[in-house]
């Protein structure tokens, strides 16, 4: 696993001279320094339904200092004790790990509240107050995240103030972080903007980049499924590789998203990051080792590496739900979900090719494709296999075997599915698919953390191999921003049926290549 | 669903388990391991725990629950699958009796191909799991100090017999206290402690590590507190002070759910939760790493001195007395004689006497001596157990065995006398299909399983009634020479010795800490040949260069000595 080999990059040298944590002592679980968390946005629905929730199975399962402080900041006339309640309402509806009076109680010490407006000069030297009251009376030693759980356009605003109050730069040996979520913006030039509005403040590797995708175990294990078993990689090129599907379907709407999702759609929402971050796990070279450095070397290179279809009105597709039944369920179109104009042209549904022009990759496709109101809710990369050059069977005794798969499962049911050929029992000779499936067990309580647990913990340990640096960012634009400029000029969305696995288009772009998408 | 099997064998299950897979269609999920839990009291429990440990680490759970006294041998099963077992499958194995000596072969047809083994001691650790029969085959050996009788006692046994790979339970339920600690240590400004404080009782095993880990890492030595006043009902580690420059860190339960930190400087105390570790997590997390816990072993090892002088088994015991006889007949006849008595009187008080015969001249006159000294002393044969202090590794047949020579004199005897043939404890030769090795293990497995290995590993116990031992020209006793480096094996019960200086070369041996495991122990000697080495083992214990002056026994150690044999004896 990503975590394992290295010292945490930004780990203080007191930290790694504590004789107590012996590094073969794998029990030893790894514990935040002392330290806060600031979060802008507080009130929103990520604080509310994940982040919060976090914090607190954090604190239930030990992984957070005793000393731990969480700032609230908003425009709320709240004092520290109805934060409390709020915060309290929030991680009883949705903690994982379970609520319980006493881990409450410890989180409770450490819970501030700040009123003010993000342009308010005097909130901003309350915040600094209230922070360094922290310091003093809980020991958190210096050490503090500023976590912005808002709209991209308020970072000027807030970030300047940080700067203003002095509050993004460090004492003596204790650090100050930044925490933005995605969408690190909408295209190239908007993603560089915000960059630099960011990096003026804070020091590029104070940057944490939460992709909540990244946390999950399954894509470490893909890391793990490559580079420490012998038997993939020697099939893992385009020797043996016909081509790979990468998806990621949802089988919801967009539900309350929709301030935020017309006008950016599918493609920017998820194609741009969790997509593309999958298909660099996949394709990327062996890094020389687990350091976030080298692994992002590696990851950058298979990125700068990939190629456009020339023709992308032929690889790509682009769709849009219409209304109807759905699994049981009466849905509306997208274009009469509220709060979408009647004549959006927003994706729900995007797919494309792309090629990696690599020796390992050279003329194997790479499908990508995502979604809402598909099949169902999964997500998977699937290695296709070439068909065996020769086939010592009758041609009838092979009629319903296709081709070889490796599939990862990255969620749900997280896992590795190999589907090959078997004899079918009884008859004289006929050869079928059949899938071969590994699961570990995920269901138990101390085990598969919720993405934002690992993230965030993984933000105030200073561990940075999980975070998207902005080099990756702006490579992903690039990628993606000549295929949803061409989109605006030339294609419109096609509609296609809630439940079903997007619009016929899709299916028309991989039968172009002589191929189908499979069923997850 | 649970499938009943009776008297059935281990690859009757197998085929079951297999026709249970087809009829009632597969679990496709991997199984990851194979868990086999010992266990000798309530399954239930530690079977909740593993059930519940399968959601993160499926895998085949064998439940061995022996009953090696019982008179009938049998076997007994019962499969579990489905809803019952979790996301792995269990089987529950009751054995009776002759099962019992090769259980190795019970579970083979049952351990998942490849995959790692982990065997559990829910209670009654084994003193060194790596010499335990199953134990020996597995990468990981869990056992809980705490659940044993005597649980400082058993983790001194476990240091003793500690070998890579071996945990316990009274580690793991440190887990987030370590962690704990380990952050507090961090609470800036970060300085080394000069002192450092664990309260809870000293006969707690997670108290006698927590204190370990902290004096081996911090090179500071942890003092143990004991807790005073209502604080004294918390169990396990009640509190941990670092006491620094510039004031104290203290941590200390308040509860079953948490625990206060103070810190230097703030009296008023951040409340931490942290509650009690259930079996579940233990096991969890025991499993979560199978690659040895060096850390663990260090702590161990640096938590209690270990015995570098094997003579330390036999001190403190009663000083040897001598009984010179005329000639080597009237010495085997003294012994046997003084055997009997000593046989009958522990019959008397338990329900079996376990006896250790020798071979040698003397040896063998006194085992011939015995029938009828038996008989006399009213010894229900029955109840007798005959067992080796050592033996070659020659042909079955061959009369360089000490068995061989006793077998028409004593052996036939006695099952005459209605000795039960399982009762004989032969010690394996080539012809049982064991190699050397395997073959003193299997030996030491057996007289840990019918000892419970226990009186083996503690002073002041003991496991045999008689001890007989005839003695070298070197002084060597049983199959220890002077100054050979097998005799510096005490980690199991018996050991393959190589290379001795008297021939046949390969031999088995029982250890110091089973010679020194006897109520009674008889040193039979005749010859003037042998003088020089009585005369040296009656000076000090000394194992290393005059093995014989090293074995005592718990109430008496005699030697029977013909008068050349006591020539040089300055008395």
């Amino acid at each position: 696993m990503t975590d394992t080999s290295t010292p945490p990059a930004g780990a203080d040298a007191e930290e790694l001279l504590n004789p107590l944590r012996d590094p073969r002592d794998r029990r030893l679980p790894l514990i935040a320094g002392p330290s806060s968390m600031v979060m802008f946005g507080v009130t929103g629905d990520l604080a509310r339904k994940k982040l919060l929730p976090a914090i607190y199975d954090l604190t239930h399962r030990g992984l957070l200092p005793p000393s731990f402080g969480l700032v609230g900041f908003g425009r709320r006339d709240w004092s520290d004790d109805d934060f409390a309640d709020y915060v309290r309402k929030s991680v009883s509806e949705h903690s994982r790990t379970g609520f319980s009076e006493s881990v409450f109680e410890q989180l409770r010490g450490g819970l501030r509240f700040v009123t003010g407006t993000f342009d308010d000069s005097a909130a901003f030297e309350k915040l600094t107050e209230v922070v360094g009251e922290l310091d003093r009376t809980r020991g958190t030693g210096g050490n503090h995240a500023f976590y912005l759980s808002i709209p991209p356009d308020a970072f000027p605003k807030v970030l300047t103030q940080l700067a203003n109050s002095g509050l993004n730069t460090p004492r003596d040996g204790s650090w100050r972080r930044a925490v933005i979520e995605k969408p690190f913006g909408h295209d190239l030039a908007s993603a560089r903007e915000l960059n630099d509005v960011v990096e003026k403040v804070f020091r590029p590797e104070d940057v944490f980049r939460i992709d909540h995708y990244l946390g999950k175990e399954t894509v470490q294990n893909i890391l793990a499924l490559r580079f420490a078993n012998q038997l993939y990689e020697p099939v893992w090129n385009a020797g043996y590789v016909d081509h790979v599907q990468i998806t990621m379907a949802e089988d919801i709407g967009i539900g309350s998203r929709a301030g935020y999702y017309d006008g950016i759609g599918t493609a920017r929402d998820v194609i741009q990051n969790h997509l593309l971050q999958l298909l660099a796990l996949t394709a990327m070279e062996e890094p020389v080792s687990f350091r976030a450095s080298d692994l992002r070397a590696e990851k950058e290179k298979v990125l700068s590496a990939i190629e456009l279809p020339e023709d992308l009105g032929a690889h790509t597709a682009r769709g849009q739900y219409v209304g109807g039944w759905q699994g049981g369920e009466e849905v509306r179109p997208y274009l009469e979900e509220d709060g979408i104009p009647a004549d959006s042209t927003t994706e729900t549904f995007a797919a494309m090719r792309l090629d990696i022009a690599t020796r390992r990759w050279a003329g194997v496709p790479f499908y990508l494709r995502a979604g809402k109101r598909l099949g169902r809710r999964v997500t998977e990369i699937a290695l296709v296999f070439k068909r065996a050059p020769f086939l010592p069977f009758r041609s009838t005794d092979t009629a319903d075997l296709g081709q070889n798969a490796i599939v990862i499962r990255v969620q749900p049911d997280e896992g590795v599915t190999i589907r090959f050929g078997s004899k079918v029992p009884g008859t004289q000779m006929e050869v079928r698919d059949v899938t071969m499936d590994f699961a570990y067990g995920m269901n138990f309580t101390e085990e598969s953390p919720e993405a934002y647990e690992r993230l965030i913990l993984d933000m105030l340990l200073g561990d940075p191999p999980l975070f998207p640096r902005q080099k990756e960012v702006e490579l992903s634009w690039k990628i993606l921003d000549p295929i949803t400029d061409y989109w605006a000029q030339n294609l419109k969305p096609a509609p296609y049926r809630p439940g079903t696995w997007g619009p016929d288009t899709a299916h028309e772009m991989l039968a172009r290549d002589g191929r189908t998408w499979r069923r997850p | 669903m649970i499938t009943t099997l009776t008297d059935t064998t281990a690859s009757a299950i197998d085929k079951k388990m297999i026709e249970m897979r087809e009829t009632f269609g597969a679990n496709t999920i991997g199984r990851v391991l194979t868990l086999i839990i010992i266990a000798t009291g309530d399954i239930e429990e530690p079977l909740e725990a593993a059930v519940s440990a399968s959601h993160e680490h499926p895998a085949r759970v064998l439940v061995v629950d022996a009953e090696p006294g019982a008179e009938e041998s049998g076997l007994d099963a019962e499969i579990r699958v489905g809803r019952d077992a979790g996301a792995g499958e269990i089987v529950i194995l009751r054995a009776r009796g002759e099962i019992m000596a090769s259980l190795d072969t019970l579970v083979m047809a049952l351990l998942l191909p490849d995959a790692p083994i982990v065997t559990w001691w829910p209670e009654s650790a084994p003193s060194s799991p790596i010499h335990d029969v199953l134990g020996s085959m597995s990468q990981r050996r869990i056992t809980d100090a705490a659940a044993c009788s005597g649980p400082i006692a058993t983790l001194k046994r476990l240091r003793r017999g500690y070998s890579n790979g071996d945990s316990d339970l009274a580690w793991s339920r440190l887990t987030r206290w370590r962690g704990l600690v380990a952050s507090a240590y961090e609470v800036p400004p970060v300085t080394a402690p000069k002192q450092v404080q664990v309260s809870g009782s000293a006969e707690n095993p997670s108290v006698a590590l927590m204190a370990a880990w902290l004096s081996h890492s911090l090179g500071v030595d942890a003092e143990i507190v004991e807790p005073t006043g209502e604080a004294s009902d918390i169990a396990g580690v009640h509190g941990v002070r670092l006491i620094r420059e510039d004031g104290t860190i203290d941590l200390t339960r308040v509860s079953d759910d948490a625990i206060v930190l103070t810190l230097p400087g703030d009296d008023s105390g951040q409340h931490v939760t942290m509650p009690r570790r259930s079996l579940n997590e233990l096991l969890a997390e025991e499993l979560r790493r199978l690659d040895p816990d060096e850390v663990y072993g260090e702590v161990l090892a640096s938590a209690f001195s270990g015995i570098d002088d094997f003579g330390t088994y036999a001190s403190g015991k009663p000083v040897a007395t001598d009984q010179v006889l005329p000639d080597a007949d009237a010495v085997a006849l003294a012994a046997a004689e003084t055997a009997a008595s000593q046989l009958a009187a522990a019959l008397a008080q338990r329900s079996a006497a376990h006896l250790v015969v020798t071979g040698g001249t003397v040896g063998t006159k006194t085992a011939q001596a015995l029938p009828e000294a038996l008989a006399a002393a009213g010894v229900d044969t029955a109840r007798l157990h005959i067992w080796w202090g050592d033996e070659r590794f020659v042909d079955r047949e061959s009369s360089d065995r000490n068995e061989v020579g006793v077998r028409a004199s004593l052996l036939e005897p006695l099952q005459e006398a209605g000795m039960p043939a399982r009762n004989i404890h032969v010690v394996p030769s080539p012809a049982d299909g064991m190699s050397l090795d395997e073959a003193a293990a299997w030996y030491g497995q057996q007289l840990d399983i019918a000892g419970g290995d226990e009186p083996f590993r503690t002073r002041g116990r003991a496991f045999f009634d008689v001890l007989m031992l005839g003695v070298g020209p070197d002084g060597h006793v049983a199959s220890l020479f002077p100054e050979h480096r097998d005799q510096r094996q005490v980690g199991a019960s018996a050991v393959a010795v190589t290379n001795s200086p008297k021939p046949p070369a390969e031999r088995i041996s029982l250890t110091w800490p089973v010679l020194n495991s006897a109520r009674h122990v008889a040193l039979l000697v005749a010859g003037a040949e042998k003088a020089e080495a009585v005369a040296a083992a009656h000076g000090d214990i000394d194992p290393w260069p005059v093995p014989a002056s090293a074995v005592r026994g718990l109430e008496s150690t005699t030697w029977f000595l013909d008068t050349d044999a006591a020539s040089q004896l300055s008395r």
